[in-house]
């Protein structure tokens, strides 16, 4: 009788264990999904970022204010190969 | 025999055994007979019924580059009561710059629910949505590029998802991805526990490819609002296009009203001016009316019309009798009417409808404007001179841009297109532009003519401010007087030119139009000084759409630039190389700067600055530099106060008391360090 209770205890355990084990898993899943969905937001704020920074728009006043110009067309080579 | 009345302890046991066989039959019951109930209960409490939303699909142009992107987005919405701390629930939805009047109300008791409007970057949120008490629902929203010519094109998409005006309007059903309803576990504040249980992943939407090039765009974005801004004009718009193949390369338009977001390039007609008379040219070598060399008299380019009260004047000095081709050159309106009398009524219309003008061209954008072509029962007496001089007719940019793309790739006129594939979540191309022709508008031999005329017009005539040194243009100016409410507006003009470059195996047709310029007005001059602009730029980039090994075999020997601005520019840049000479360079910037573009009325004799992003504006001002004053013998305080009044930073080093480097008498620049010494 002690041996089927103590049987029963131990698998009631392993029962109660692996659920708790489960949820424990389920929820680090949740999180690291939730971590990817931010984490990919940023990457792409940051790209459309660097794409904007990197425009002719926000670049045309900078390098005209440092004294750069579009080269001539007689400045300009052709590479063919 | 006496019945033994059973004892308590019997009773109780009785009772227990009872009750448990009762548990034990309820649970059978209900095991076995309610089991379906009881599993739908437990399933509503463990798992929830979300939508999962599908990213619409991507927009790149025609280099892969990314355009729009579709981004995860959180909603959010808090129940007051569930909130544990909502001194840090208030903290966090500030940080993550939520309406201050919805933060008060989040940590509200007295309120159930409060859906925050807006939606917000995941990693803003983070913190807020860890908590209890408060959900969050995942919505997809667009990050668009900053190029306002970009947005236009690609349009925008509403709060519910669905697009609203441009591309994001026009194949809306192709970017739209399918959204699925998933089922997620939950734990038991109700926050979902893991991925969605057996289901489908959203089918994100179709990838759309433009033919428009990200580079040449931002070049004609730029080289528009430098224009519009520096000659005070109304608005403007340039469209480029590929005349082999019909596919739009460039569309900027610009407003002066910001809010302004319309892609006018195709929804607003104009009327063009002289930029018809080549086709009016072309119908007339078509027919056989006239030759290139065939000439006629411009009675010293003044006409009268009787029934017509304005008389038809010419802007150009030129000789008398000109040519077909001098008649184009030097866009002679008396020239091409009488040379169009040649032309029935009926063959006008044909000429104006052929080219396209009067219909929608199909391009793949929404609200596109027909323009106006009258049919020939409604034209007045003056109408049928009127049209052959861009005026009583009006067309779009983009309309225009692919007339002359038929006279740039031998007379065919295409369907033009801005999408030129479209491609499934898995790669699976799903539509592939194809190059079409609508109808042949002339032959071979006529364009190759009217391409000979135009390159005259940009060698020699009307629009030599859009010429290259070594690489030739051609091309067709146009100044048209503006019209509102059915009158013609005396000093509002509208300033085109529309270019083919190279002039010999044309890559782009190039279309620049300026509205009501208030600092000068001739096509020509405004509108082909920025097709320069923006060609120069198309070479000097990395990836502008040309094909720079065809372009190549079209490069000639410089030509000397003969005008006043490029001779000062020439002198600029021999000097530049000198770098010592700094008072060369002085003279050469001076005379530059006195020789800006400068577009006059020749009625008026009245002089206009133009300043166009030319290479006079962007040399760095010369600097003069200044002598290091003597500061020996004076105290600290007042040598400090003579070098900083002589212009320099005076930094103090340990050294011999005002001991100066560099030393007293050298020439610096404004602004340069000066170190001065100061006993130990």
């Amino acid at each position: 009788m002690a041996t089927l209770l103590i049987g029963f205890v131990i698998v009631a355990s392993a029962v109660i264990w692996r659920r708790s084990y489960g949820i424990t898993q389920a929820r680090r899943i949740a999180d690291l999904d939730r971590q990817l969905v931010q984490l990919e937001a940023e990457r792409q704020r940051l790209s459309a970022l660097i794409r904007d920074e990197s425009s002719r728009t926000q670049l045309g006043p900078i390098v005209q204010q440092l004294g750069m110009r579009v080269p001539d067309d007689r400045q300009v080579r052709m590479v063919t190969r | 025999m006496a019945i033994k009345a059973p004892n308590r302890l019997t009773v109780v046991y009785g009772s227990l055994i009872v009750f448990a066989l009762a548990l034990v039959a309820k649970s059978g019951y209900e095991q076995l007979f309610r089991h379906d109930y009881w599993s739908k209960i437990g399933q509503r409490q463990h798992y929830a019924s979300s939508g999962l939303p599908a990213p619409r699909g991507l927009i790149l142009d025609a280099s892969g580059h990314t355009l729009v992107e579709s981004r995860e987005m959180v909603r959010i919405s808090v129940a007051p009561r569930q909130v544990r701390n909502r001194a840090i629930l208030a903290r966090d939805l500030r940080l993550a710059s939520v309406d201050p009047r919805f933060v008060s109300m989040s940590v509200d008791t007295v309120r159930k629910w409060v859906d925050v409007p807006g939606a917000y970057l995941p990693t803003d949120v983070a913190a807020a949505i860890s908590q209890r008490g408060v959900y969050s629902k995942p919505v997809m929203d667009r990050v668009y590029a900053t190029s306002g010519g970009i947005r236009r094109i690609v349009g925008r998409v509403g709060p519910d998802g669905k697009g609203l005006d441009g591309i994001e309007l026009a194949l809306d059903s192709l970017l739209r991805g399918d959204t699925t309803t998933v089922r997620v576990a939950r734990d038991k504040s109700g926050h979902a526990l893991a991925a969605p249980v057996g289901s489908d992943d959203p089918t994100p939407g179709n990838t759309v490819v433009l033919t428009i090039n990200r580079e040449l765009q931002e070049i004609c974005d730029r080289a528009l609002a430098v224009a519009v801004d520096s000659l005070h004009a109304d608005g403007g718009d340039i469209v480029v296009m590929n005349p082999s193949t019909g596919e739009v390369l460039a569309m900027a338009s610009n407003r002066s009203n910001p809010a302004a977001m319309a892609n006018t390039a195709v929804t607003e007609p104009y009327e063009p001016g002289s930029t018809m008379k080549p086709f009016v040219a072309a119908r007339l070598l078509g027919l056989g009316r006239a030759t290139p060399d065939a000439t006629i008299d411009t009675y010293g380019g003044h006409l009268t019309i009787p029934g017509r009260g304005r008389p038809i004047t010419d802007a150009d000095e030129h000789p008398s009798v000109l040519s077909l081709s001098d008649v184009i050159k030097h866009s002679s309106n008396v020239g091409i009417v009488r040379f169009a009398d040649r032309l029935s009524v009926r063959e006008k219309f044909e000429m104006l409808r052929d080219a396209g003008f009067g219909t929608p061209t199909a391009v793949d954008l929404p609200a596109e404007s027909p323009g106006l072509v009258r049919d020939p029962t409604r034209w007045t007496p003056q109408s049928a001179a009127s049209v052959v001089m861009g005026y009583e007719v009006s067309v779009t940019p983009l309309q225009m841009v692919t007339a002359y793309s038929a006279i740039a790739n031998g007379g065919e006129l295409l369907e033009p297109h801005i999408v030129k594939q479209i491609r499934a979540a898995d790669g699976t191309v799903r539509y592939d532009a194809q190059r079409h022709v609508v109808r042949r508008i002339m032959t071979p031999q006529v364009a190759t003519e009217i391409r000979a005329m135009l390159r005259d017009v940009v060698a020699g005539g009307t629009s030599t401010k859009a010429d290259l040194a070594t690489l030739d243009v051609a091309g067709k100016s146009g100044t048209a007087l503006r019209n509102a409410h059915g009158r013609y507006i005396a000093g509002s003009y509208t300033a085109s030119f529309v270019g083919l470059f190279p002039d010999d195996k044309p890559q782009f047709v190039i279309l620049v139009k300026l509205d009501n310029p208030q600092m000068g007005f001739y096509g020509g001059v405004v509108a082909g000084g920025v097709t320069n602009v923006v060609l120069r730029a198309a070479l000097a980039a990395r990836d502008a759409a040309l094909d720079r090994v065809e372009l190549a075999s079209s490069v000639h020997a410089p030509r000397p630039d003969t005008t006043a601005a490029g001779r000062a520019a020439d002198r600029v840049r021999a000097v530049t190389e000198k770098r010592n000479d700094s008072s060369a360079i002085a003279d050469s910037l001076r005379e530059a700067a006195r020789a800006v573009p400068v577009d006059s009325d020749p009625r008026t004799g009245e002089y206009f600055v133009v300043k166009l992003p030319s290479v006079t504006r962007s040399i760095p001002p010369v600097v003069s530099l200044r002598a290091v004053p003597d500061v020996s013998g004076l105290p600290l305080r007042s040598a400090v106060r003579v070098l900083h009044s002589a212009g320099f930073r005076v930094q103090l080093i340990p050294g011999s008391p005002s001991s100066i480097l560099p030393a007293p008498g050298t020439m610096l620049e404004p602004g340069r360090v000066v170190k001065l010494g100061i006993a130990q």
